[in-house]
């Protein structure tokens, strides 16, 4: 009687995916989508099958064909000329952001595209970046083919205003890798001329020679003081200035006094110095900052709203059209939105029929019919046929615009101090409380003494191996973290984290899976024909659930039969005449059927009969990520749970019961009213994360404390946050807010480390004795130990936390 | 003894062009993108007979 649909476990030979039973076979290959086929064709054609040798199912599923004019604005020579690097008559080089670069095969592909394209000259990938530069002949080939080939065979390129109007310059790594290696350099060869003092030989040696090592030393270290220390004096002074106090302060303060004294000794005393521990002290802190930094480059966490929109506009004028970049729209334009497009302006409906899908803004997926002569936002997404407006404001002063310069600089004001400047500023002040108690003792018992201590205790207080274990320990787990799939945009990021205290989550597609629905269907007795009015009579409905029929039953994809006097019954369901027959669709006390109802509690049942006969049943599942409950709870353990869903209340049941309490579940939520949330709470003293994907979190993903936005690919689409989370990490996102602490408490026992040491300087430094062999003994291996200690244990800890697990 | 200054000066200037080929080699970009060179060195130039052009490295 039932036949449920089964499916066959075989996998798409281009993109992998599992093919339905009704798949495509050719050339004794499974392909699960004409899409796939017409791509693996493509590439035969061009001789290029060599894409399956280097990983299996390599490709990208193309899920819909772009539109054929979607790319039409790449002919515009202005837009040309921000996106070309070089162009020339024969002769043009252009860079181009491809996210769905993943795999050996991609960047085979991806560097064989000369064969696919003629007029290609060259492409290079770049896959860390995920970028690929192209050289092509623009007489031969136009950009506009360039990119439609490239995204017929899934590798679209992301074009928009953010990597069109500011080109990244990556200088800030540059400058930094070399002031490694010329802090390194000079390290390496003052030590080996610091030798004779080390080995006490010093004393024997001619004043010649020693104040020629001396002279090197000076030589050698003042690359050190003024480049490659640079960016920690100036961080000092600017702190300073400001009447604050940072870390760089008592380190700039050491760096300072050491090369003071040294300076003196070399020239006044035909001393070594102390030249050797300056630079391997700017070396490691180098090292350390590096290693903080070597975060993610190909994510991007600086996104703002325009990089969701189009770079161009059709541009109506009578009967004319060009496009135009988005920057020219000009108050009253007329300008045309195709279907799937989006509103990149605030304006008013000309011309067509507007179905306006605001997800975007709202978190609501539900479109909205706009008539004529009404309103339209920026952000809205045209679902419909192409549609004609007229803006009422530039870019700059739309809607979207407005929500994002209201919080821009709010973050700033109410930004956590971090933990290692709060330690920073105790330990300057100790630092100076006890040079000067020592500069008074020595005052009293021995004038000679005095500055002798004093730069001393500066020396050896200087506080390199707690400047060290923050670097360390961060980038480490920083590092650890991206592993198991949350992305951290830098250090103060996870400090936050391990001090968060509410959290608050977003619904769909943070605790959905996606923003679809799944929908099964169960055919008692379905002939194709009722399948198709099915279709017809749940694309003419608004309601959710008919909508997700309708994506189901493909019924965009195929022509409907035309159905008879279809009625709606708000809140039961459908019906319709077909061929003299009665059609109905909806729940069971509309279809008349005493069925048992089959009460699932996060599915909803969709009956569907003819003539009074039931013949099929929807059921439409949100999908939870799995372990949802257990999740939720070993969080509410430590935590307050918030969550702001942009839907409807429709699941309030459901959540109730995952949440388990019945305040601060907040439905029918617009983006505002999230931030608003969030800013109340931290208001009231409280640490918040936000827990989000979508346009429409955005807002208090920036407003809270810490923002993460989760994403099915992490290299596309996640709105500006300060980490990113990818949805196979998130049930680990207990363990993620614990190791975070765990970090943080390392940080601290490598500070009574550090303490420790320090202490022990300061033993020999107040008595005026420090020697350069005690003090080139002391910091190498006070950092080297820190270092070593802090990268261990948040190593081992990262191991015990996510060991449970099989690792990926 | 006085061959020590002239060592030592031949040492730096050694150590010195090491130096420059260091921060030529990352100002080249040859740090920017460690992992598609492993890749790439690792592609079959042109296996199959039709296409005969060996331009790719």
């Amino acid at each position: 009687m039932k036949s449920r649909e089964v499916r066959e476990e075989v996998a798409c030979f281009h993109c992998g995916d599992p093919c339905e039973s009704d798949h495509i076979r050719f050339q004794e290959k499974d392909f699960c989508c004409h899409g796939c086929k017409s791509v693996y064709e493509l590439l035969q054609s061009c001789d290029l099958e060599g894409y399956y040798d280097y990983a299996d199912n390599p490709g990208i599923k193309t899920l819909k064909a772009p539109a054929s004019e979607k790319f039409a604005y790449l002919n515009e020579e202005s837009i040309q000329m921000k996106l070309l690097s070089f162009k020339s008559e024969k002769l043009a080089k252009v860079s181009l952001k491809l996210p769905a670069m993943h795999c050996a095969s991609c960047i085979w592909l991806i560097e064989n595209f000369r064969k696919l394209v003629p007029g290609v000259i060259e492409s290079r990938v770049n896959f860390v970046k995920r970028e690929a530069a192209f050289t092509y002949d623009p007489q031969i080939v136009s950009l506009r083919r360039l990119v439609e080939q490239l995204a017929a065979i899934g590798y679209e390129p992301e074009l928009n205003l953010e990597s069109t109007s500011k080109k990244k310059t990556h200088r800030g790594n540059f400058k930094l890798i070399t002031q490694i290696g010329v802090a390194g350099f000079c390290f390496g060869n003052i030590m080996l001329l610091s030798f004779p003092e080390y080995l006490a030989i010093g004393e024997e040696l001619t004043i010649q020679y020693r104040s020629f090592f001396g002279y090197l030393n000076f030589a050698l270290a003042l690359p050190v003081l003024i480049y490659s220390a640079s960016d920690y004096l100036r961080s000092a002074w600017r702190a300073v200035v400001r009447k604050v106090i940072n870390m760089d302060v008592p380190i700039s303060m050491g760096i300072l006094a050491i090369f003071l004294r040294s300076t003196y000794e070399i020239f006044f005393e035909g001393g070594g110095g102390y030249m050797d521990s300056l630079s391997a002290l700017v070396f490691f802190l180098l090292v350390g900052k590096w290693f903080q930094q070597k975060t993610y480059d190909s994510l991007s966490f600086e996104r703002d709203f325009k990089s969701y929109f189009p770079i161009s506009v059709q541009l109506v004028e009578g009967e004319k059209e060009k496009s135009i970049g988005i920057e020219h729209i000009k108050q009253g334009d007329q300008f045309r939105v195709r279907s799937g497009e989006l509103i990149p302006v605030d304006s008013i409906l000309v011309e067509g029929a507007a179905h306006i899908d605001y997800s975007f803004v709202s978190g609501e997926s539900d479109a909205v019919k706009v008539l004529s002569g009404e309103a339209l936002y920026a952000g809205g997404r045209q679902t419909g046929a192409s549609i004609i407006l007229e803006s009422t404001k530039s870019v700059d002063q739309s809607y979207l615009t407005g929500l994002w310069n209201s919080d821009g600089n709010q973050k700033e004001e109410h930004e956590l101090e971090s933990f290692a400047d709060r330690v920073g500023k105790v330990f300057t002040y100790v630092i100076l409380f006890i040079a000067f108690s020592a500069g008074i003792f020595w005052m009293v018992f021995d004038p000679s003494l005095v500055l002798n201590a004093v730069s001393a205790v500066l020396i050896v207080a200087c506080p390199c191996a707690l400047a060290l274990s923050f670097p360390f320990a961060y980038g480490n787990a920083i590092r650890l973290a991206g592993r198991k799939g949350l992305y951290l945009k830098n250090a103060a990021a996870l400090g936050r984290m391990a001090e968060v205290s509410h959290i608050i989550f977003d619904k769909t597609g943070t605790l959905t899976r996606g923003s679809d629905s799944k929908v099964e269907i169960d055919a008692f007795d379905l002939t194709p024909l009722d399948k198709a009015v099915a279709a017809a009579m749940a694309t003419q409905s608004g309601h959710p659930l008919s909508r997700m029929i309708a994506k189901y039953l493909k019924a965009a994809d195929q022509s409907l039969p035309e159905i008879l006097n279809f009625t709606e019954v708000k809140g039961k369901g459908l019906q319709a005449e077909f061929a003299g027959d009665q059609y109905r669709l909806g729940s069971t006390d509309f279809i008349g059927l005493e069925i048992p109802r089959k009460k699932a509690l996060n599915a909803s049942t969709v009956y569907f009969s003819r003539n009074g006969e039931t013949v099929a049943r929807f059921s439409i599942q949100k999908e939870y990520r799995t372990n949802l409950n257990h999740l939720i709870k070993n969080l509410k353990k430590f935590y307050s749970l918030y969550l702001l869903s942009g839907d409807n209340d429709s699941e309030k049941e459901r959540m109730q019961e995952v949440f388990d309490q019945k305040d601060g579940l907040l439905f029918n939520q617009l983006p505002h009213q999230k931030r608003e949330f969030v800013a109340k709470l931290r208001r009231q003293g409280a640490v918040t994360a936000m827990i989000g994907d979508g346009l429409n979190d955005a807002a208090a993903l920036k407003e809270s404390d810490l923002g993460i936005s989760v994403a099915d690919d992490v290299f596309r689409f996640a709105p500006a946050s300060d980490a990113i989370l990818s949805s196979a990490g998130f049930h680990h996102l207990p363990e993620f807010f614990d190791y975070s602490k765990e970090v943080l408490k390392t940080v601290r026992l490598s500070f009574v480390l550090s303490f420790l040491y320090n202490g022990i300087g300061l033993f020999f430094a107040v008595q005026g004795v420090l020697t350069p062999v005690i003090a080139a003994i002391l910091m190498p291996i006070s950092s080297i130990t820190v270092v070593g200690f802090v990268t261990l244990r948040t190593t081992l800890l990262y191991r015990k936390k996510f060991s449970q697990e099989s690792s990926g | 003894m006085e061959a020590l200054f002239l060592l030592i000066g031949i040492s730096l200037v050694v150590a010195i062009v090491f130096l420059v080929s260091f921060l030529w080699a990352v100002k080249s970009k040859q740090y920017d993108d460690d992992f598609t060179p492993s890749v790439r060195m690792l592609f079959d130039s042109e296996t199959k007979s039709g296409s005969n052009d060996n331009t790719s490295n």
